[in-house]
């Protein structure tokens, strides 16, 4: 059991580094791709731009808007742990799903965090946010074990947590109330989301 | 008379643990979205987007 407990924590470490990695990525991908495309000196432009975008998510998740997401409607491969062993298959997933772009996300707000990376134009702090994303996806892996009856369980908890969509999505809703809340309190300042 | 077997669907401890788990990091992105707030307003974004990042455990 101890043996089995150590291989599980193994893989699931490389899939959360792994996937750190890749976020990382994206974020800097993302920050200086706004500062490839858009000026400097934004200030509450950039601001208006994200609230829009987040208010967007929120709406679309309370069911108040039938948007389709922009997305690659792929997920990442299980034939890999056909062809690698266990912490290699976890990094390869962790890092696949940590690209972001590269699965397909059934929720919109990742879009908002999209937006300020781009409008922040600031690396450092782009990378920051998408570190702090890929930490909540990883999470709720690290909690699995917390959340299940017994070690046999995890379809049953699968199907547990797909019967709470709604609910899940309340409260991805509310995480996006609380974005909009921070960028209007930026907006009323007149700041931007640059450094 | 045929008689007609009803299964009742049972809530499953799993997502009630979920949910619990769920709402107290919902109550801790609310003060970390305060305290990120008074550090810097940028800082306010961190907590939505760790919050963002848990509930797209659905699209597993």
């Amino acid at each position: 059991m101890a043996g089995k407990k150590k291989v599980w924590i193994g893989n699931v470490a490389a899939y959360t580094v792994a996937g750190g990695i890749a976020s990382a990525l994206v974020g800097s991908g993302l920050s200086l791709l706004g500062r490839a495309l858009l000026p400097a000196g934004l200030g509450s432009v950039s601001v208006a731009i994200a609230l829009v975008v987040t208010a967007t998510a929120a709406v679309r998740e309370l069911g108040w808007l039938s948007l389709p997401l922009p997305q690659w409607r792929r997920q990442t491969r299980d034939v890999w742990a056909k062809r690698f062993r266990g912490p290699v298959t976890a990094a390869f997933w962790g890092f696949d799903v940590g690209l972001l772009f590269t699965t397909w996300f059934t929720l919109s707000g990742v879009w908002s965090l999209i937006a300020v990376a781009v409008l922040s134009r600031d690396p450092a702090y782009a990378v920051s946010l998408l570190l702090v994303y890929w930490a909540g996806r990883a999470l709720s892996v690290w909690l699995t074990p917390l959340m299940l009856a017994d070690a046999a369980s995890t379809p049953q908890l699968l199907d547990a947590i797909g019967g709470r969509r709604r609910f899940v999505q309340r409260v991805h809703a509310l995480a996006l109330a609380g974005a909009l809340g921070v960028l209007a309190a930026l907006l009323f300042q007149g700041r931007g989301l640059g450094a | 008379m045929a008689t007609e077997s009803i299964s009742i669907p049972q809530a499953r401890p799993e997502g009630s643990r979920f949910e619990r788990i769920t709402l107290g990091l919902v109550a801790l992105g609310a003060l970390a979205t305060v305290a990120g707030l008074a550090g810097g307003l940028r800082a306010g974004l961190y907590a939505p987007a760790f919050l963002l990042g848990w509930t797209q455990l659905v699209g597993l």
